[in-house]
């Protein structure tokens, strides 16, 4: 298609005429041309954090947070607050070490041989990585969710009964019933499971094991749930039942979630980071992040212009 | 430097959308420029002419929505390449109404050969020359991205209110000084109408300039103009 989009001069507003050179082509409409990036987004080679990573009255603060594998700087001096009741998604591109960022939230990376972790992350203005601080009542406080669902090779019922007994939180048969009942509700399970709690747990679908393993989580009373990839491994229709919970959750946890889908950060946070090569790039509003990002990396990803 | 899509279908079809956009307002601008030529001459048959064209805008018009409504399903576009569809899709609608404004101005042309109010008839090509030129300078904007350029066609709308404002005055007076006057002055008034929410459109597609660019919208925030007007107290705020 060529046309010609006006005629080769044309009189300007002072009578003299103004040079109108080139007909134009499919090929020359460029969606977003050069040189328009550069006043309105910060440049790629920018790798200070654009936004605010701070919010009012937080549940954990991040401060310098810089993480290692050995000689792999895997996350750069990361500060950032994660709000009470609110989902907060950090998506990225593999490798950018959203997960890893997630994991040290409750001290996941512990286990890991060579991870070295500097800065300071704090649960309730306390520093998770104090030595005092144990790390069983701390990953109950934040509980994980996995990218494939891992419930126990137990029944449901015992799915959910395991972390309240170890935790000590287990009273009376009646009351275990009751942490069971509850959990199972709140992650939208229990009409499908509740005449079948002695069944195991693995004989289920893959979308009612992760909502078995959200159970299993909320049953130890949590403040913030970690979900790394919750969905990936589940079809749409699973997938939609899952976003649907987090929404409600959110009302009484706090969620962290990584998502290689941005349609999912989008549909199910508040705020949303977007990491890359360990750099916070980005932090900000979701819908802001996803219709006026201010950062071209962030843009690229989003916009999916890769590499 | 912008980046293409890894999809380079989608970079393609962003493309697409945009040529047929412009399209589009290629077609408007043709059709506003023959109404300014029959306004001068009083050519009926090119009059029926841009009357019949404007078919052709309508149909374009359902092309780019479908188009923009088939990206915008199928590719889930984000950011800036969203903002494009959208205003893709509002510039449309503008360049649409733009077209239709001036058929109708076309319709009445025929009348114009009974009217001998020739002042008001100066004024209408006038306001129709201003939207010509306005409308030609914001399709180089929105090619560019231009958004200084943008913001100074949005501006120049008040050059259009101003004579229409004028337009109106002397009209009134005309009607209140000859009764006979009423029927030639209200087809002149309905012209001028007519030019007066080209101009108004044509500041819409300005401001979608903006918004593909910032992401925001322009609504005539202060700025530094070449030619600023003296007269900033605006009798018609056109939106």
């Amino acid at each position: 298609m060529v046309f010609a989009l006006l005629p080769k001069k044309s009189p300007n507003r002072d009578g003299g005429e103004v040079e109108i050179e080139k007909d134009l082509r499919v090929e020359d409409m460029e969606a977003t041309p050069s040189g328009q990036d550069g006043p309105v987004l910060v440049s790629r080679e920018n790798r200070q954090t654009v936004g605010v990573g701070t919010v009012e009255n937080p549940r954990m603060t991040c401060r310098n947070v810089d993480i290692y594998y050995g000689d792999n700087h895997a996350i750069k001096n990361v500060s950032l607050d994660i709000g009470r009741n609110e989902v907060i998604a950090m998506i990225g591109p593999s490798g950018c070490g959203k997960s890893t960022f997630l994991r040290c939230l409750n001290r996941m990376n512990d286990t890991i041989e060579g991870c070295r972790i500097t800065g300071e992350i704090t649960l309730d203005g306390i520093n998770i990585y104090d030595p005092k601080i144990d790390v069983v009542p701390l990953r109950a406080q934040v509980g994980m969710v996995f990218q494939k669902p891992n419930p126990f090779p137990k029944s449901i019922y015992d799915n959910i009964a395991y972390g309240p007994k170890i935790h000590g939180l287990k009273g009376s048969k009646s009351a275990l019933d009751e942490i069971v009942e509850t959990s199972l509700k709140k992650a939208g399970l229990w009409n499908e499971v509740k005449d079948r709690l002695d069944k195991p747990g693995t004989g289920l679908s893959g979308g009612q094991q992760q909502r078995l393993c959200i159970a299993r989580t909320i049953a130890v009373n949590p403040e913030v749930i970690l979900m790394d990839e919750p969905c990936s491994a589940l079809d749409p229709i699973a997938t939609a039942v899952i976003e649907d919970l987090i929404d409600e959750l959110r009302e009484q946890y706090t969620i962290v979630i990584v998502t290689h889908s941005m349609q999912q950060a989008s549909r199910v946070s508040q705020r949303t980071a977007y990491f890359h090569l360990g750099d916070l790039i980005e932090i900000g509003p979701t819908e802001v992040i996803f219709t006026n990002p201010r950062h071209e990396l962030t843009q690229d990803y989003i916009t999916g212009r890769f590499g | 430097m912008a980046k293409e899509h890894t999809v380079k279908a989608f970079t393609q079809e962003l493309k697409l959308l945009k040529a047929k956009v412009f399209e589009m307002a290629k077609e408007c601008e043709g059709q506003l420029a023959k109404a300014l030529q029959t306004l001068v001459e009083r050519d009926t048959i090119l009059a029926r002419d841009i009357i019949e064209g404007d078919s052709k805008i309508n149909s374009l018009q359902s092309e780019v929505d479908e188009l923009a409504i088939r990206i915008l399903a199928l590719r889930q576009p984000m950011a800036r390449d969203l903002r494009n569809i959208v205003a893709a899709q509002k510039m449309a609608a503008d360049f649409e109404r733009i077209a239709d404004y001036t058929a109708n101005i076309a319709k009445h042309v025929i009348d114009l050969e009974k009217i001998t109010l020739h002042k008001p008839i100066r004024s209408i090509v006038e306001m129709a020359n201003s939207a010509l030129q306005m409308l030609r300078d914001v399709l180089v904007a929105y090619q560019e991205l231009d958004t200084e350029k943008a913001a100074e066609i949005w501006h120049r709308d008040r050059e259009i209110d101003k004579i229409y404002f004028g337009l109106l005055t002397q009209l009134r007076t005309t009607m209140i000084e000859d009764s006979t006057s009423v029927a030639p002055s209200t087809t002149l008034l309905f012209m001028g109408r007519c030019c007066e929410r080209i101009g108004d459109h044509i500041t819409n597609v300005a401001e979608n300039v903006e918004y593909i660019v910032s992401g925001e919208m322009y609504h005539g925030r202060p700025m530094q103009l070449k030619s600023a007007h003296p007269d900033s107290s605006n009798p018609l705020s056109c939106q």
